[in-house]
């Protein structure tokens, strides 16, 4: 498996291209849009999108779905059953997406949105906007996690291996190591 | 960029780059050395190998250019990164004392957990970078840009930020002084219950 990532211009999120070790075949997540760089990013791993994953329904994540749809055709995956008007198949809990010899599994991470996902491949995690390094992300609207949320980390982040790799949907990635040492979240969750 | 596991039963971390083995499960330490140096001499382009744990003290980057690779817990006591690019690597829990990274292009790498005390990192664009809970005592990053760098809970006494691009750069439980940010865009800084010394915070957020 091979992690590629790239820049959605307009709003400065992170756009990810995982492709097989040949790079045949690619799975984007979080589309947030379909400019050169992406496009380019593409061209230049050679693969085929054949699948997308969505991490939460907005514009961020979904906008350069209709150009790929034209493109490539690609399957898409989210909590939801229709993104931008186009069929995707509902993923929960535990589901597990297939492309080649890649397993992407589900979990449903209800924290900056209800129907936000996160994905765990190998040793990486795909959060779209439930945290950034450092920093934590809440459906509350003055952006403090809840008991709710922090029970939710705690059950499907803290379990994962310590030598995770976290890619958020915005800024820099981290590890899981990181964020439980520095996290002030992740702290509070740790120290119960 | 294709990081196999480390053979040794029940070990999860990736083997390092020559060896079947992580650092340390790996045989011959000292033969694994030597290989990994002459290899990282003789290339000036790295691109997905594993090099975590592996001793670099005093070791030459300078104009490297680094991407897709791990140098995770690493010594890089008084190394040379001049003018080397970083992008998409992770040096976390490094340890980076008296490393100078003058004129460096650093993007989407990871330096957290890592001490980086007489760091020198001016001159340089550090972007999108993860600098959680570094030790930057006396570390230098003037006239660079920083922009969506996150410095949370990172020590940084009497580090300079002197004429710094700070867009959307986080910093959170950060102790600053008088000259920190000096004529740097602090206003476009992300700065979240910090504290400063013989000056006033407020300077600095509004």
């Amino acid at each position: 498996m091979k992690i590629f990532t790239t820049l959605n211009p307009k709003n400065i999120s992170n756009i990810y291209l995982i492709t097989d070790d040949d790079q045949k075949y690619g799975v984007i997540i979080d589309p947030g849009s379909l400019s050169m760089n992406v496009y380019k990013l593409i061209r230049f791993t050679g693969a085929e999108i054949r699948k997308i994953i969505i991490t939460h329904n907005g514009i961020n994540q979904t906008a350069g779905i209709p150009l790929l749809n034209k493109i490539y055709k690609p399957e898409i995956f989210a909590y939801n059953e229709t993104i931008l008007d186009l069929p995707a198949t509902k993923v929960k809990n535990g589901f597990v997406i297939k492309e080649g010899d890649m397993e992407f599994k589900i979990m449903e991470t209800p924290v900056h949105t209800y129907d936000s996902i996160s994905v765990f491949i190998e040793n990486s995690l795909f959060v779209g906007d439930v945290l950034q390094a450092g920093a934590l992300s809440s459906l509350d609207k003055k952006n403090v996690p809840t008991n709710f949320e922090l029970n939710v980390i705690k059950k499907y982040f803290l379990s994962l291996p310590e030598n995770t790799i976290i890619y958020p949907g915005k800024g820099p990635a981290t590890t899981l190591e990181i964020e439980k040492k520095f996290n002030p979240y992740f702290q509070r969750i740790v120290n119960g | 960029m294709i990081f196999s596991k480390c053979k040794k039963d029940d070990c999860s971390k990736k083997a390092v780059y020559l060896s079947n083995y992580c650092f340390e499960h790996s045989q011959d330490k000292d033969d694994l050395i030597k290989k990994i140096y002459t290899f990282v001499d003789k290339n000036k382009t790295l691109i997905g190998f594993n090099f975590s744990y592996i001793p670099f003290n005093n070791f030459n980057f300078s104009t490297k250019d680094i991407s897709f690779s791990f140098f995770s817990y690493c010594q890089f006591e008084n190394s040379n990164f001049r003018e080397t690019r970083i992008v998409s690597s992770f040096l976390d829990f490094a340890n980076l004392d008296d490393t100078d990274f003058t004129s460096s292009n650093i993007k989407f790498s990871v330096f957290g957990g890592a001490s980086i005390q007489n760091g020198i990192f001016k001159d340089s664009n550090v972007n999108f970078s993860n600098f959680l809970g570094v030790n930057l005592r006396n570390a230098n990053f003037n006239n660079s840009d920083l922009g969506y760098s996150r410095f949370i809970n990172a020590i940084t006494q009497n580090t300079s930020f002197f004429n710094c691009n700070l867009k959307k750069t986080v910093f959170e439980n950060t102790v600053f002084d008088e000259k920190s940010l000096k004529s740097s865009n602090s206003q476009d800084a992300i700065i979240i219950n910090c504290t400063a010394i013989d000056c006033n915070i407020k300077d600095y957020i509004l």
